[in-house]
């Protein structure tokens, strides 16, 4: 009785002996799929991770390319603004020497028409002072100064329109910091993406060539170049509607900002 | 009193620009600083300076904090600064008037924009 209980426990370890080898049969397959899968996929990631090692590498020369042509635009755009102050100045001495001449043109007249009425009696002199407006009338010499006057005051406000376009450097200057933040922030990311597969266990590999982001509170990322009065438009009015440190406090809070 | 500006931009463009519109308005003393720190070392070397011209976004102290620490101080506390900046959203003016800026400017701006902002500083000065 007791041999044929050990029996029937033996048979049933048995069966499920079977059972396992049955199980074994159909999962081996899988490992050895999923095994030959490994086999392939790791010179794969090793491709991908060369890859992305490769273009990681170029990410500071990129950065430092943008940085370059900041510089560069600061440069030339400094050199327009020594251009443009020397042409200022030439407008300025044109326009010294035109008021002067002015003056003194307005004065000649005022001196002629004093004397007219003193040589009526003299032919000669007569004539000669016709000949003299005669002149004047020629060279229509009022709305000649005119014209120099008003062209003197254009060049004056092109040149001030000249210096105020060039703002356009900082703010794309501006907005090139933007963009070197964003390409550092990605080869960060990328660094830690990129693994050592070579010894057969996942680790970070050391990046090299690393690119310093520039700090954001250094630039402004929304900034933009538009000529318009809204922003200036919401500037005033923010003011107007808060002519005390408790209402800008108020306004602040109900922005919802700290 | 004549002004003496302190004008300060970490972009020399900017500098260069703010400091020709002062010239074409008349104003004619003025120093430059490059960041919010070098302007407090400058503001602290020349008792001269009475009008503050500051960008907002600079390296090492912002425009912001400058504002701050020029407020936090007794000696400049009512000193006259205006906020030449990019940042035309409602959130930073309010933060800039918060700091207690006189007046504000966004870049782009126009030499008559920068004129009036002046005038009206020294106006309730």
């Amino acid at each position: 009785m007791h041999q044929t209980e050990e029996m029937k426990q033996l048979n049933a370890k048995l069966n499920d002996l079977q059972s396992l080898f049955k199980l074994g049969e159909k999962i081996i397959p899988g490992i050895q799929k999923l095994i030959d899968f490994m086999v392939e996929i790791v010179p794969f990631l090793n491709v991908i991770n060369s890859s992305i090692e490769e273009s990681n590498k170029k990410i500071p020369k990129a950065s430092h390319h943008l940085s370059d042509v900041t510089s560069a635009t600061e440069i030339a755009t400094t050199e327009i603004l020594d251009r443009v102050d020397e042409i200022a100045q030439e407008v300025q001495q044109s326009e010294n020497a035109f008021i002067y001449f002015k003056e003194r043109y307005h004065k000649r007249l005022e001196l002629l028409n004093k004397l007219k009425p003193l040589i009526e009696n003299n032919r000669e002199a007569v004539s000669i002072f016709s000949e003299i407006e005669e002149l004047d009338n020629e060279a229509n010499a009022t709305q000649t100064l005119k014209k120099i006057e008003t062209s003197i005051a254009k060049i004056k406000k092109y040149l001030e329109n000249i210096t105020m376009t060039l703002q356009v450097q900082d703010i794309t200057a501006q907005q090139l910091s933007a963009v070197n933040h964003l390409i550092v922030e990605v080869q960060q990311k990328l660094s830690s993406l990129v693994m050592d597969l070579t010894d057969g266990e996942l680790k970070l590999r050391n990046m090299s060539g690393k690119t310093e982001a520039p700090d954001s509170s250094h630039f402004d990322p929304n900034a933009k170049y538009i000529r318009e009065d809204n922003a200036q438009e919401l500037v005033d009015n923010l003011i107007k509607s808060s002519t005390s440190q408790e209402e800008i406090d108020k306004l602040f809070s109900n922005n919802g900002t700290k | 009193m004549e002004l003496k500006f302190l004008v300060v931009d970490d972009s020399l463009t900017m500098r260069r620009i703010v400091t020709n519109s002062l010239k074409n308005l008349g104003y004619n003393n003025f120093i430059e600083a490059s960041d919010g720190r070098e302007a407090l070392d400058k503001l602290a070397a020349d008792s001269d300076i009475n009008f503050i011209i500051t960008d907002w976004n600079m390296p090492v102290l912002s425009g912001l904090e400058l504002v701050k620490t020029v407020r936090a101080d007794s000696r400049w506390a009512d000193l006259p600064i205006l906020m030449v900046t990019t940042r035309g959203v409602k959130e930073d003016i309010l933060q800039a008037l918060q700091a207690r800026v006189n007046n504000y400017v966004v870049k782009p701006f126009t030499p008559q924009v920068l004129n009036e902002k002046i005038d009206q500083v020294l106006a309730t000065a």
